[in-house]
């Protein structure tokens, strides 16, 4: 049976071209319907039962995330379409969620309908939007969990469990505060990207520091982690380290 | 030229009806979203402006104009911290130039028409 795909996103240009690319390059992907407004796209996702949904981040009535909150059960997979934009894609990529950015580019589609064949039969995209939920209705940064692709499998970590993360070249350790690491094929600068708005900090080329396990400074140039450890401050970067961490003690001093 | 048409020539693969299409469609979103934006300077409204520009910037970038795509992938802090006067002038800028992109698709939409009723 066809994959059916539904097109939700406020911008009739996006709907026309992205159909007009699909029928072009992925005929078996039958297009369902488009829906202008969150609303709509909520109904036709409940009376359509679409297997593949294109979905707006950004809507004027609700975000692609409120639309996915209001369904009691998720059982399609999503690729969300937004223009560039840092908070949209922090958190998508926060949560390990597939997107592509505004207006599409033929390569960028064909990958994802690629990951969407992958992961037919399988729910980790559902898993992971259930996931993102969780998250954007968890408060406290600390409290969120990060999803983590490691050599023993996908691990759903809680910030608060990471103390530091340290760039080795292409990919990354991940120091636990049980300390355990776990080795992430990720670099440092994508979990800089995502972890920077959450209390972490990149106080050196290699090492991300999360806040909520920094002691103080020791000397001039480390940070003194929870465990004893060290971390280490680039020269360049040390007025601006002593900074975030005065902010981050007096934000979370309760 | 303000226009660059590789994109729509791609995705309409030389069907004149289908780029029709498109063209009618930037030429009827985008100016009622420049009417907005100038609303929105008048007004200083910072968050609505880059809701305006977030909305016309993939029909634009894909008309060849990147100027709003190149203004969204500033930092939002970045954005919001731009004095606004420094914001209002950047974006007169792109008005007058999207004006000229508007006028140049204008055109082609009417020979368009032309070679499709002669």
């Amino acid at each position: 049976m066809n994959p059916k795909s539904l097109i939700i996103d406020d911008n009739p240009f996006i709907i026309d071209s992205l159909s007009d690319q699909i029928r072009q390059h992925h005929p078996e992907i039958e297009i369902i319907g488009n829906a202008r407004s969150g609303r709509e796209g909520l109904e036709k996702v409940r009376t359509l039962k679409p297997g593949l949904v294109f979905l707006d981040v950004e809507m004027p009535d609700m975000t692609g995330f409120d639309l996915l909150g209001q369904l009691r059960e998720i059982t399609f997979q999503t690729i969300f379409i937004t223009s560039f934009s840092h908070y949209a894609i922090k958190a998508i990529r926060f949560n390990a969620l597939d997107y592509l950015l505004k207006p599409i580019e033929e390569e960028e589609l064909r990958q994802a309908i690629r990951r969407f064949y992958a992961n037919l039969g399988k729910t980790a995209n559902q898993e992971h939007i259930q996931q993102a939920l969780d998250n954007l209705k968890t408060e406290t940064p600390q409290e969120q969990k990060l999803f983590l692709q490691t050599q023993e499998g996908e691990l759903r970590l809680p910030l608060k469990n990471i103390v530091s993360i340290e760039g080795e070249r292409n990919y990354s350790y991940i120091h636990l505060a049980n300390n355990t690491k776990k080795l992430s094929s990720k670099t440092l600068g994508h979990f800089e990207e995502i972890l920077s708005d959450k209390g972490f900090f990149r106080c050196h080329r290699s090492f991300l520091v999360n806040g909520h396990y920094v002691q103080g400074l020791q000397g001039p140039g480390h940070f003194l982690l929870h465990n004893g450890n060290l971390a280490p401050i680039s020269r360049r970067k040390k007025s601006e380290a002593t900074a975030w961490f005065r902010e981050y003690l007096a934000d979370n001093e309760h | 030229m303000h226009l660059k048409l590789d994109r729509l020539e791609k995705l309409c693969q030389g069907d004149p009806d289908r780029k029709l299409k498109y063209l009618k469609q930037l030429l009827e979103i985008v100016p009622k979203g420049m009417e907005r934006l100038q609303i929105h300077l008048e007004t200083k409204d910072r968050r609505a402006l880059r809701r305006a520009i977030h909305y016309l910037a993939p029909q634009l970038s894909f008309f060849g104009i990147p100027d709003f795509a190149l203004i969204l992938q500033m930092e939002d802090s970045q954005f919001d911290n731009l004095p606004f006067e420094e914001l209002k002038s950047k974006l007169k800028e792109s008005i007058s130039r999207i004006g000229l992109a508007l006028a140049e698709a204008e055109q082609l939409a009417q020979s368009l028409k032309n070679t499709s009723n002669p």
